[in-house]
């Protein structure tokens, strides 16, 4: 490796310290140039600034004391099955009764999505369970991007970014006739309201 | 076989193999569990937060408006 090059690797690890961060970035720049609504893309990208600006100011410490103070409020609201239980029941209401995709479901959605964001921000952190085998985690990669990059190839193939295939549908096509379903979509965001409990979960 | 199969075979060819690594991962010392994948990614704050951000998006995507 000539200097140059370690250099920029020196710049680029200082600027970037965790990849996590231009996943994200990358991945709402992406969904912008895709035509995703920017209210959907621009706070990934804004989560991520957030995330690198970390690294080079006092928020490490603000975030530290965050996870201090919130530490009883977040082992109530992990612990309390009455408290998911009215947070599922009242997400279920909002996102199952009226029509799909109008703002009661958005403003309940919204506002569970930004909760979990917030209780990974100051929830204390697990011990770490050490590296995972090379070749189990590159298994895992590989389906991980082969899903998005079939995701892609569909999405590509379609009359326009914003018009579904019935050819080449994508996740989201498929899902479709099923979330207009009022039973099927309550089934569904109980299943994404899981899969955030199970997330946390983890964390415990 | 349609375009339309085919589109759909290889998600579900896709979604049986990650399947059969998470049942697999039970015995399996060299093949992690999905839990285990997602404890290692969240291991740090920004890991947690990366993560997270991306289940509430999958949530707006599906259901908001």
């Amino acid at each position: 490796m000539s200097d140059g090059e370690r250099v920029e690797t020196g710049l680029v690890r200082r600027l970037l310290p965790e990849p996590e961060v231009a996943i994200l970035f990358l991945a709402g720049l992406a969904m912008l140039f895709l035509g995703v609504p920017a209210p959907k893309a621009i706070p990934l990208m804004v989560v991520a600034v957030l995330l690198d600006l970390e690294h080079f100011s006092r928020t490490q410490e603000l975030a530290e004391r965050l996870e201090a103070r919130s530490r009883p409020l977040v082992g109530w609201i992990l612990s309390s099955g009455r408290v998911q239980a009215a947070v599922g029941a009242a997400v279920a209401l909002a996102v199952g009764f009226p029509d799909r995709q109008t703002w009661p479901s958005t403003l309940a959605v919204s506002l569970v999505g930004v909760a979990g964001v917030w209780l990974a921000y100051v929830s204390p952190p697990a011990a770490d369970p050490g590296p995972l085998p090379r070749s189990g985690a590159v298994a895992w990669l590989t389906v991980f991007l082969s899903l998005a990059a079939w995701e892609l190839v569909n999405l590509f193939q379609q009359p326009d970014l914003q018009t579904g295939s019935f050819d080449h549908p994508t996740l989201s096509v498929l899902a479709d006739p099923v979330l207009d379903v009022r039973l099927w979509r309550i089934l569904f965001v109980g299943v994404w309201l899981a899969l955030g409990r199970w997330l946390l979960g983890l964390r415990e | 076989m349609s375009s339309h199969d085919l589109t759909i075979g290889v998600y579900l060819l896709l979604f049986a193999i990650g399947l059969a690594m998470q049942v697999r991962a039970s015995a399996s010392s060299t093949i992690p569990s999905l839990a285990a994948v997602f404890r290692r990614i969240m291991r740090t704050r920004t890991g947690r937060v990366a993560v997270m951000s991306a289940w509430a998006w999958l949530g707006l995507h599906f259901f908001a408006g």
